[in-house]
């Protein structure tokens, strides 16, 4: 059971590198009212897989699930009241970014008016006493003394405060850190320009509407393929380059995209994908990539020595110290490693 | 006049006490998450089932105490569940969810582990998975007999749980 856990990690490991699928909307609403209307309430439900991201900007799963239940409900012809009540019904209000006002979170929504109103009322009742107001004095001998005997425990729960948070921004804030919207975290995952990525999206659309109108251009449906794989569409990408290769486009590298596309759409090398790749390796012996995945297929079936085998003929053939040759060999080693086996054979 | 002294030290006990329920509460590890739906009528669902044509509805399990499990095959903490509810079907009914798995992966998961499930709803959209309030896997909620939610655990079921506290909720009905 724990080596079945331990290769199962490795396996999401391996898949790891490839971005997940997809970010925002993933099937837009015709209608722009009702889709502004989702966008907006999405960013107010908060996405309980990572708890600090509203469904509209996590990648999750379950967020992209929580997405088409708003869209639906929504189109359905639900209030948003009614969508999140929906969801408040199942998730609690933990759901709602911003928690709503009542008795339990009274409470939250207090504290900050009541430290303010104490503060200031303290603050007033030294400055009072300050003052040698007569009637004070003479009513209360102590009266003068006390805001300099108050001061002391005062001045030490501020000191405490400012101290405490002052360290803690030190050690946790991050100031400079901007927020990532998609086409950032894309350029950065992609080691690329922002730019680029706007330039890609440009040519998907590009393509996308010359495909529109003549279908049957191999090439156009590859490209497009390439476009989507690059901006982290892999179910689009798959279908595209599919569409692209049975329309003849059946070089190495197309058919290699297409495999890799499945793969990352599925985040598994199945049957269907391991066939092209095997066709890949037919044509091009000493393609990297699909060793390399032909080698996760077989460490799929749990089948290490096959995988090590695969892995190693793919680096051999790689020049020294490549990008693959170097991810190959760091697999290799760590499989080994892990089952105890020397890394070269 | 002491009184009134104290009075003055207050805020910094006051600060003194905030800080030390933050600390103590940031330090531990996540608490599960409440669930708003325990002691409600479980949500109407209806799933597919795995491996038939039949439907995997929430309304047929009324009437005896049931144990709904959420899993998937790409769950690794499922798998470490697992051998828990083999032990537990001989016992209870358990019925499964297969959360955002493809049926097949499914299938072979549970051949190579053994299938404790009564029955396995497929819910590849995550559809009452969200009726549930899911928020990950494993999850586990026992249905009383008069179909309400008596109980949600997310997280892996180890024995003890089971023992401790999902068997006793199951006692009368079975």
């Amino acid at each position: 059971m724990r080596r079945g856990a331990i290769l199962a990690l490795l396996l999401a490991l391996l898949l790891a590198p490839f971005p997940a699928a997809a970010f925002g909307p993933d099937e837009p609403l015709a209608d722009p009212a009702l889709e502004a209307r989702a966008r907006a309430l999405s960013k107010e439900l908060r996405c309980v897989v990572c708890q600090n991201q509203s469904i509209d900007e996590s990648d999750a799963e379950l967020a992209r699930a929580m997405r088409g239940l708003v869209r639906e409900r929504l189109a359905a012809g639900d209030t948003d009241q009614r969508v999140v009540a929906a969801l408040t019904a199942r998730y609690g209000d933990f759901i709602r970014l911003m928690p709503p006002v009542k008795p339990a979170t009274l409470p939250l929504w207090a504290a900050p008016l009541l430290f303010l109103l104490f503060g200031g009322a303290a603050w007033v009742g030294a400055f009072r006493r300050r003052g040698g107001d007569a009637s004070a004095a003479a009513g209360d001998a102590d009266a003068a003394a006390l805001p300099r005997a108050g001061a002391v425990p005062l001045l030490a729960a501020l000191a405490v405060a400012l101290g405490v948070a002052g360290t803690a921004y030190l050690v946790l804030g991050r100031p400079g850190l901007p927020d990532q919207p998609v086409r950032p975290r894309l350029a950065e995952r992609q080691g690329v320009e922002v730019a680029a990525i706007a330039e890609m999206e440009g040519m998907a659309t590009r393509l996308e509407a010359r495909l529109a109108t003549h279908p049957g251009e191999a090439r156009a449906w590859a490209m497009l393929g390439r476009a989507y794989l690059f901006l982290g569409r892999p179910a689009q990408a798959a279908a595209a380059l599919r569409r692209g290769v049975d329309l003849g486009e059946t070089d190495a590298a197309t058919q290699g995209d297409l495999a890799e596309a499945m793969v990352q759409r599925d985040q598994w090398v199945d049957a269907a994908a391991e066939d092209i790749f095997l066709a890949v390796l037919a044509l091009a012996p000493d393609d990297p990539r699909a060793g390399y995945y032909l080698g996760v297929a077989a460490l799929q079936r749990r089948d290490v020595a096959r995988a090590l085998a695969r892995w190693r003929r793919a680096a051999a053939a790689e020049p020294e110290g490549s990008p693959w040759r170097r991810r190959l060999e760091f697999h290799i080693a760590r499989l080994a490693e892990m089952k105890g086996l020397p890394p070269a054979p | 006049m002491t009184a009134r002294r104290m009075i003055l030290w207050l805020p910094l006990a006051a600060l003194l006490l905030l800080l030390a329920v933050a600390g103590v509460r940031l330090s531990r590890p996540e608490a599960p998450l409440p669930s708003p739906l325990v002691g409600k009528p479980v949500p109407d669902f209806a799933l597919p089932l795995l491996g038939g044509d039949g439907v995997l509805a929430a309304a047929a399990l009324r009437g005896r105490p049931v144990v709904v499990n959420v899993f998937a095959s790409w769950c690794v903490a499922c798998a470490a569940e697992h051998p828990v509810w083999l032990a537990a079907a001989q016992e209870a009914e358990i019925v499964g969810i297969a959360w955002m798995d493809d049926p097949e992966k499914t299938r072979a998961w549970l051949a190579e582990r053994g299938d404790p499930y009564r029955a396995v709803g497929v819910d590849r959209d995550s559809r009452a998975a969200l009726d549930l309030g899911v928020t990950g896997a494993p999850e586990t909620y026992v249905l009383a007999a008069d179909g309400r939610i008596v109980f949600k655990f997310a997280g892996v079921v180890t024995p003890e749980i089971w023992r401790r506290r999902i068997r006793p909720l199951l006692g009368g009905g079975s």
